[in-house]
């Protein structure tokens, strides 16, 4: 190849091979990836206070995916109430002082998946 | 004989020593449901069905009642079922089932009143009298030690809308307890007026079931009673009964410092002859002193009225 020529190809060359490979990356991003099915997850569960007086009631909330889900609460020291599906009225009395565990369990078709949450309830000053 | 009455006293002035004050609405099984701790004569079979209401409201602390309506009241509803049996005129075997028909909590939310309930079996007491006198039919005297316990049959996991509900409103106690008792009674057949003393004491094993990790207060009853017979057909009676219960403890071995305190309670009751070996039982009972530890509900008042009806097989 004459010298004159090679200077022309050269640099041909490169911009195919960018325009190539740049063509290659937006066929990859293009191309839809499949979404994992979420069958059962509990992402979290929060409080609108973690640190409590006796009787003072808080709201507790947990955040999960799936179908068909049902929720179960339970815990060591206090009472709750449900507000909701998904969200429990809890407060605590004299003889629940201490750090308490508050845990639900969410379950469906595909089994049942727990996480738990700790609230402090005080005496009243 | 006097040796094991000497050793029967010493272990109840162990249990005294050991045990201390009350609490308002313990789980499980009100104690001593049938209303006897009596012995029974050989192959006599001795059928029992009750009824007891239960209403418990004001907070204490220590021995004053304080201004605290976050808990607006709690009561219950509960019927039992008692079966005695003498296998000789030593021994008798006692067992008793009960079901609440309702153990309800209502409390005063921010949003307004809400309630509480559950409902079901309870625990099962299993208990052998051991009579310590010959029975005789003139200026009788009765001494019953008995052995036995209560055993956590009934539901324990009963949920409200998807929640656990609280431990002490559960139907049963969910804990294994081992009793002791002993019962006094005497009349002359010349006396107007007999008496009977009981003494009754309770150890609980602890929960660890899931979350719950508790082990209820020991409990140590001591009742002194009065009776009269109006007529044959009728009996009226005077208790007086001291509860004492120590203090609940959770997770850690830690205690519970609102549980546990003393109630003196008074014991009217009734005893009607309705029918041959059918007698109509019915008491109240109403606390006339409180000393709890912390601040606790009490108890306002209860009732139960029974039937008994016995058998000779």
């Amino acid at each position: 190849m004459p010298a004159k020529h090679k200077i022309i190809f050269l640099p041909l060359l490169v911009i195919i091979s960018c325009f190539l490979l740049n063509a290659c990356q937006q066929d990859q991003e293009a191309t839809p990836e499949p979404e994992p099915t979420v069958n059962l997850a509990l992402d979290s569960i929060t409080t609108t206070k973690k640190h409590i007086v006796m009787f003072e009631e808080i709201l507790i909330t947990a955040h999960a995916r799936g179908e068909n889900l049902q929720y179960f609460w339970e815990t060591n020291h206090g009472s709750m109430l449900s507000q909701d599906s998904i969200t429990v009225r809890y407060w605590g009395c004299y003889s629940c002082v201490g750090m308490n565990t508050i845990q639900c369990t969410v379950s469906n078709e595909f089994g049942s998946i727990s996480d738990t949450i700790m609230v402090q309830v005080d005496q009243w000053k | 004989m006097k040796k094991i009455i000497y050793f029967i006293a010493t272990l109840f002035g162990l249990f005294v020593a050991d045990a201390a004050i009350a609490q308002c609405c313990a789980a499980g099984n009100p104690v001593g449901g049938d209303g006897s701790q009596d012995a029974m004569k050989k192959n006599q079979l001795s059928v029992f069905a009750a009824y007891r209401y239960s209403y418990s409201r004001d907070y204490y602390h220590l021995s004053q009642k304080e201004d605290i309506q976050n808990i607006e009241k709690s009561f219950y509803n509960y019927g039992s079922l008692s079966l005695s049996y003498g296998i000789n005129w030593r021994f008798t075997l006692h067992s008793e089932m009960g079901y609440y028909f309702d153990k309800v909590q209502v409390v005063n939310l921010t949003g307004g009143q809400e309630t509480i309930e559950a409902k079901g079996i309870g625990d099962m007491s299993l208990n052998l009298r051991y009579s310590l006198l010959p029975q005789k039919i003139v200026n009788e005297n009765r001494l019953v030690f008995s052995l036995g316990g209560r055993f956590p049959v009934g539901q324990f996991n009963e949920v409200q809308d998807g929640v656990k509900i609280p431990v002490a409103l559960q139907p049963s106690s969910g804990a294994l307890k081992v009793n002791s008792s002993l019962f006094y009674s005497h009349k002359n057949e010349d006396a107007q007026i007999g008496w009977s003393a009981f003494a009754f004491f309770e150890w609980s094993n602890q929960i660890n079931e899931g979350l719950i990790v508790y082990k209820y207060g020991n409990l140590f009853l001591l009742e002194a009673t009065a009776f009269y017979p109006v007529k044959s057909s009728t009996v009226i009676s005077l208790s007086s009964k001291a509860e004492f219960r120590s203090m609940d403890k959770k997770e850690n071995d830690l205690g519970i410092e609102s549980s546990g305190g003393m109630v003196l309670y008074i014991k009217p009751k009734i005893q009607l002859k309705i029918a041959h070996d059918l007698y109509l039982h019915t008491f109240g009972e109403v606390p006339v002193y409180k000393y709890v530890n912390g601040y606790q509900l009490t108890n306002l008042f209860a009732f139960q009225v029974g039937l008994r009806k016995s058998f000779s097989l």
